[in-house]
């Protein structure tokens, strides 16, 4: 799969915030990629700098061996872009927002009246095309803002969190347009903080933090990263002072739970089930009360947590 | 390529009016100001809904008390009495005081005003210098034993009406008696001097009445359009509220086009109000478009460029909404007071004169003047007022376009 879209050691600087530092990966045509990190990671200032709007300080975007910074406009042909924040025009109706941001693309005619229907009937929202914008509810305004960046047929299409609060049919209608999409041929970039929703769409992803890349590889190669893990929790006054703990087995207690972690390597599953057994043995003969037995498979957002931290972002 | 950008301009354009007249709120108060305005002119001048022969929708009461009986004081009655904004009843008799309070819905009043020539007129006139005959604004002469009385009630302007038009009546019924003086004139270096830098007054029936709405109006309009500069940060910070600026920035789209794009509406706009100004400045003040009105058409297009490309500028750097009120309103007041919008240029000192320079303002007013009130205007003087407002207009758009483009929204 040839390189569509080639970042390297992309820097951006605010004052004395280091919002992208050296960053570098690449994207395949046809290829989703996944952009994940906390609030303030730098996914938006790198979508901005992908999509032309900001200049790095350091580093290049190339779109098709050219620089999308320095080369002429029309190669913003190739991209599509779906920004974070809404971007229509609220007395415009549907159709009138389509018509003019796909003429922007110099998409006209015919042609631009097939795609503004082909659009809205992606999106669920053909039989609403001549109301106008502002009285469409959150999930339809954010299917809009969608549609309006794949008039043109982009060959790479940015997403900055597509799927910011819109309620749940909206948000599988959106991911099913972008799978869609992929399947025939589109390259997907996809920024955001919903874990199951990268992983719903991507096959390569980039974890990044603090305006750095943390890891980068494909969905499977990030989830063998993981453990399965099974949880079981016990009330917090159990006498379990005098249980004899197989090995593998890590112990949390607080007041009102303790806590049990068995965790295992991927494919690895005899021993653990071994120290799980013995140890439910143990609980089942003192007669103490089991609150909760949970299995963990492999997660993005355990790595995800693993890597970047449980502190609070602002 | 040009022409691809054009188009691209064009269609920013033409979503820009379609908002705008979705807007109709908006729309009918940027329309409806510059009439509500004119009517609050007219009304705090009583020249609103006035015929350009008469500026109190009526021809004025006059008379005349003529107490010298003499020849140039009957000169100087047949004078007063051929001009068309006078009805005049000439009495040889003193009569009594004007009614210093009189009471409204009264019968109508006779006179507006009361013209009392004394029996030296003549005597003391004919000992005043020609030069002083006929610069008598300008050495502040007064006209010797004439007494000029105004209804108390009557318009405030209209004391300094009556004074300008027995003035120039004044001259026109002393002419004899310079020609008699005119050697002598001759002689004198300093009158020549200040008679060569004199402006003539003027003497028509469309003048005089009109002057002051030739300075309000063409003001008042340059004003006006300058206040764009606010509605335009408006606009931009909308935009870029929407996200809809940063959309435009991701398209093919060069930021010139984009910046063309969003200037074009308000030109328009800015156009359409100016002629509706100077519209309701001929139909409600009768002021007079001056003898080439086709040249007011270039002073009123550059005009609107150097506005709305300022406020294109401006609008590229503000970022809130309260900045666009403080600093807009900062910038269109500051502009205006050093212009001569609010104040004409030639009250100013010397320095300030040439500072209003600075403005496009001052520009365009100059033109204005030029056009509206010279009976021959000059049209390389309009054509200079226009490359400079054109310069303007290249300097704001080049501003402009280095923030638009450096500037992350």
């Amino acid at each position: 799969m040839g390189s569509l879209l080639q970042v390297t050691n992309l820097s951006r600087k605010f004052d004395s915030l280091q919002a992208v530092d050296a960053v570098s990966f690449h994207v395949g045509a046809g290829e989703a990629f996944g952009l994940l990190g906390p609030n303030g990671a730098g996914k938006s200032t790198i979508m901005m700098m992908l999509s032309g709007v900001l200049k790095p300080d350091a580093g290049a975007v190339l779109l098709n061996g050219h620089s999308v910074h320095t080369s002429p406009r029309s190669l913003r042909h190739v991209l599509g872009v779906v920004p974070q924040d809404l971007a229509i025009y609220p007395d415009l109706t549907a159709a009138e927002n389509l018509r003019f941001f796909g003429s922007l693309y110099h998409v006209t005619g015919n042609t631009l009246r097939e795609r503004v229907r082909e659009a809205l009937e992606r999106v669920g929202l053909w039989d609403r095309r001549n109301d106008r914008a502002g009285h469409f509810s959150g999930g339809m305004k954010r299917r809009l803002n969608f549609s309006a960046a794949i008039l043109h047929r982009p060959s790479l299409l940015i997403l900055d969190e597509p799927t910011v609060g819109v309620d749940p049919q909206s948000r599988r209608h959106l991911l099913d347009c972008v799978r869609s999409l992929q399947k025939n041929g589109t390259a997907i970039i996809y920024a955001s903080h919903y874990m199951e929703e990268v992983e719903a769409v991507c096959s390569r992803v980039a974890i990044m933090d603090h305006g750095r890349i943390l890891k980068c590889d494909t969905l499977a190669s990030l989830l063998s990263l993981t453990d399965h893990e099974v949880e079981l929790q016990l009330p917090g006054d159990a006498p379990v002072d005098d249980l004899e703990l197989p090995t593998g087995i890590a112990i949390e207690q607080d007041s009102d739970v303790v806590t049990f972690r068995v965790t295992a390597d991927s494919g690895t599953s005899a021993q653990p089930n071994r120290s799980l057994c013995a140890l439910v043995t143990q609980i089942s003969e003192r007669g103490i009360p089991l609150l909760s037995l949970q299995t963990h498979q492999p997660s993005l957002e355990r790595l995800f947590l693993a890597l970047t931290g449980t502190r609070l972002r602002d | 390529m040009p022409l691809r950008n054009d188009m691209d301009a064009l269609r920013i354009t033409l979503k820009d009016v379609r908002l705008l007249i979705r807007d109709r709120r908006a729309l009918v108060v940027l329309l409806i100001l510059p009439l509500v305005l004119m009517a609050v002119i007219g009304s705090s001048t009583g020249r609103l809904m006035s015929r350009s022969d008469s500026w109190i929708g009526r021809k004025i009461q006059m008379q005349i008390v003529d107490q010298d009986q003499s020849e140039l004081s009957r000169r100087l009655s047949e004078v007063l009495a051929t001009d068309s904004r006078l009805e005049v009843s000439v009495d040889k008799q003193e009569p009594p005081e004007l009614d210093a309070t009189p009471q409204r819905d009264t019968p109508p009043v006779a006179f507006d005003g009361q013209i009392v020539i004394g029996p030296e007129f003549q005597t003391r006139t004919g000992q005043m210098p020609a030069e002083d005959l006929l610069l008598l604004d300008r050495r502040r002469s007064k006209i010797p034993d004439i007494k000029l009385t105004v209804r108390p009630e009557s318009n405030p302007l209209l004391d300094d009406h009556l004074r300008l038009l027995l003035e120039n009546a004044f001259r026109k019924a002393s002419i004899p008696l310079i020609w008699q003086q005119l050697p002598a004139l001759w002689m004198s270096d300093a009158a020549t001097d200040d008679m060569r830098n004199s402006q003539p007054e003027p003497d028509s029936a469309s003048d005089g009445s009109n002057r002051v709405y030739r300075f309000v109006v063409p003001a008042y309009t340059v004003l006006f359009v300058f206040f764009l500069v606010t509605v335009m940060g408006r606009s931009f910070i909308l935009e870029r509220e929407l996200g809809t600026l940063r959309r435009l920035r991701t398209s093919p789209i060069s930021s010139s086009s984009i910046l063309t794009g969003k200037t074009l509406p308000f030109l328009l706009l800015s156009v359409i109000q100016t002629f509706i100004l100077l519209a309701a400045g001929r139909l409600v003040f009768g002021m007079s478009w001056g003898v080439r009105p086709w040249l007011i058409l270039p002073v009123v297009v550059s005009t609107s460029l150097a506005a709305t490309t300022l406020g294109l500028a401006f609008a590229a750097f503000v970022r809130t909404d309260s900045q666009v009120s403080a600093i807009g309103n900062l910038i269109v007041l500051a502009t205006a007071g050093i212009s001569g919008c609010l104040v004409p240029r030639n009250w100013m000192p010397e320095l300030s004169q040439k500072i209003s320079l600075i403005t496009p303002h001052a520009w365009s007013l100059d033109a204005y003047r030029e056009l509206l009130t010279n009976d021959d205007p000059d049209v390389g003087t309009v054509a200079v007022c226009c490359t400079v407002l054109i310069l303007f207009t290249v300097l704001f758009f080049a501003v402009a376009l280095h923030r638009f483009r450096r500037r992350p929204d």
